[in-house]
């Protein structure tokens, strides 16, 4: 365990080197740089514009710019925002509270609701039930996350709302749907702006993970050990949660460990969906305006909290499954 | 969801089928499921699968909508009309000056939407075709060499898996402006990615499967090895993800244009238009009713035909119903 450890630890390393090179690398050939960050389209005299570069250590060769940066990493400094005269650490501090909340619920939602709709679809095989969450399992596939979020603004948020209209008056006034529920999306209550962000950070993966348990479900369904269970004169019930879904998790669990990465690069739009100020956002928007630092700092955070989860999915997984260490062959 | 069909509902799906000629081979298939070559097999279990002919249906009404409509509305879809349009803002659907409205600089949506849909297409095809052809070039290396190669190539694909592909296209389109090449560029290069995973661990296990020994054996070169025996074998997963490399492919590109570091305005990219009404869609809903509803009919029909070429094509699934 302790050589797997390490060569786990080994690899990690590795990717997130090569990762946040290739990011370092994309944005040092970006051509603006702290200088048009800093004065936007107007022309600055050379000598303004040489202070600039001396300031943010623009000035250096390039070998230098990069081991600096390491450097900074190691020591836990991202770098300095041009744009906003503030350190990228404060950036962070600014947005990750919000960035870590939308994933940790997202992660919550697609997790406990991939396993709810899975297992139900499979018991109540080709139901209405269990048509209607095929389709919409697709569909949620082949929905984009930010018309997702969109339409749940209309639905929830903007229709709600003007109910003058007709259909949707009785339903408020009976308290079908609380009048207030514009609040989620123009935040009143700080947890009610999460629902519908977390549900659409959730929504994406929550799909393919329950379309992946059922059919797995399915296949137990017809095992032999399962027909020996019925068979004995087990409660169908006993039988589908004990036996056909216990076994039916092993394929999922890797599955869903990971979708866990990807919940970050989903959170990234979601969060320009909602107006939710993240990391996110915030990298999008430093991007547009062509403020290196923050861009690469908080990508880093980013690149790390991926790799991070990554190796955690890794070793959790050669805990429950020693082939997988032993074998050496570590195809997560 | 064929994989969800009972042998009753696979006998009420068959009588559906109007074709003759499908009639026919299909009850020469139940009563003799070897005579029939795999891949007329797996064209047959398409084409019972209804969900998969309907994707099939909404995909080419689209594409005839996308390649004939630019012919019949070829009015300006990127200028603005005049200032006094513009000052009334959007026009709602059902106006002289559009079935489904015009947006907020006066344009109609709909030609515009028609336009976006050839845009999304074209890119998302020749998208998919690039990254399909990358990521078998690679994951085929390293599935098939093994050893170092095997190796550099799996750190790599973990190194861009490590970055969100979003950041990756923020940074990419942000340095090199927004063009068709540029989208292009950034879409096939977080694109292959999940191609050569998928060809690399096919390969892996077309290798060790005795016909490639016997191959070997006999003398047949590495070259006439790979093209005759594991490209054959490994091809229906990648053609199945060929669809889905499609669909991704258009939802990235919409994504990038609604974060506004894909195609920016005045090109009529469905992203674009989403974006557009981002910030008054709750007055004019409909900015975003067209475009999205569109964006989403067409990503569905082609996760439907993917989905059913991946039901066709499995092996496992052959003789089920």
């Amino acid at each position: 365990m302790g050589s797997y450890l390490l060569k786990r630890l080994g690899l990690t390393l590795i990717t997130v080197w090569g990762a946040l090179t290739i990011m370092f690398v994309l944005l040092i050939v970006m051509p603006g740089d702290a200088v048009s960050a800093k004065s936007g389209e107007k022309a600055v005299g050379a000598a303004i514009e040489n202070n600039i570069r001396v300031k943010y250590g623009l000035d250096k060769p390039l070998v230098v710019q990069y081991a600096k940066y390491w450097e900074n990493l190691v020591q836990g400094d991202l770098g300095y925002s041009v744009q906003n005269d503030k350190s990228v650490n404060q950036l962070l501090s600014e947005t990750a509270q919000n960035s870590g909340r939308l994933v940790v619920w997202g992660g919550i939602v697609q997790i406990f609701g991939s396993l709810a709709l899975g297992f139900l679809s499979a018991a109540r095989r080709n139901s209405v039930f269990d048509r209607l969450t095929s389709f919409l399992s697709i569909a949620a596939q082949a929905i984009p996350v930010f018309v997702t979020g969109l339409l749940f603004q209309v639905f929830f948020g903007v229709i709600p709302n003007q109910a003058t209209s007709k259909f949707f008056k009785p339903f408020v006034f009976y308290g079908f749907l609380p009048s207030e529920w514009r609040f989620f999306i123009f935040p009143k209550d700080n947890w009610k702006t999460y629902v519908l962000p977390a549900v659409a950070v959730g929504i994406v993966n929550m799909a393919f993970l329950a379309r992946l348990l059922r059919s797995s479900m399915l296949e137990v369904i017809r095992a032999d050990y399962l027909r020996t269970a019925k068979a004995k004169g087990l409660a169908p019930g006993r039988v589908l949660l004990k036996h056909a879904l216990r076994n039916a998790l092993i394929p999922w669990v890797t599955a869903a460990s990971l979708s866990l990465v990807e919940i970050f690069g989903i959170a990234v739009q979601t969060e320009f969906v909602f107006g939710i100020s993240g990391i996110g956002s915030q990298i999008a928007e430093s991007a547009q305006i062509q403020d290196t630092a923050p861009v690469l700092g908080l990508t880093s955070i980013v690149v790390l909290a991926t790799a991070l989860t990554m190796l955690l999915v890794d070793l959790s997984y050669s805990l429950l499954d020693p082939r997988i260490r032993v074998g050496d062959k570590a195809v997560a | 969801m064929s994989d969800s069909q009972t042998p009753g509902q696979a006998t009420e799906l068959r009588s559906d089928s109007a074709s003759a000629v499908l009639k026919t081979a299909t009850s020469v298939g139940d009563d003799l499921p070897e005579q029939l070559s795999s891949w007329q097999d797996s064209r047959q279990r398409f084409f019972k699968n209804k969900t998969a002919v309907v994707g099939l249906f909404i995909l080419a009404v689209l594409l005839v909508i996308a390649v004939v409509g630019p012919f019949i509305y070829n009015g300006d879809y990127r200028a603005a009309r005049n200032l006094p349009d513009i000052i009334n803002g959007p026009e709602r659907p059902g106006s002289p000056y559009g079935i489904f409205g015009t947006d907020s600089l006066g344009r109609n949506l709909w030609h515009r939407a028609v336009r976006g849909v050839g845009i999304s297409l074209r890119l998302a095809v020749v998208v998919a075709f690039a990254g399909t052809i990358l990521g078998m070039l690679f994951g085929g290396l390293a599935g098939y060499l093994g050893g170092w190669v095997d190796n550099v190539i799996s750190r790599i694909i973990e190194m861009f898996y490590a970055i969100p592909y979003v950041l990756v296209g923020i940074a990419a389109i942000t340095i090199f402006g927004p063009s068709f090449w540029t989208v292009f560029f950034t879409l096939v290069a977080t694109g292959w990615l999940s191609t050569a995973r998928l060809f690399r661990a096919s390969v892996l296990q077309i290798r060790s499967q005795d016909y490639i020994e016997a191959a070997r054996s006999t003398g047949a070169s590495t070259k006439r090895v790979l093209m005759a025996h594991v490209v054959p074998n490994g091809l229906p997963p990648i053609i199945v993800s060929i669809a889905f490399s499609i669909s991704g492919a258009i939802l990235s590109e919409s994504i990038y244009s609604f974060l506004g570091i894909g195609f920016i305005e005045p090109t009529p990219s469905l992203g674009v238009m989403i974006r557009d009404a981002r910030g008054q869609f709750q007055t004019y809903p409909h900015l975003l009713f067209l475009p999205g509803g569109l964006l989403v009919l067409l990503t569905l029909a082609i996760v439907f035909v993917g989905d059913g070429l991946r039901d066709a094509l499995d092996p496992k699934m052959r003789g089920v119903d």
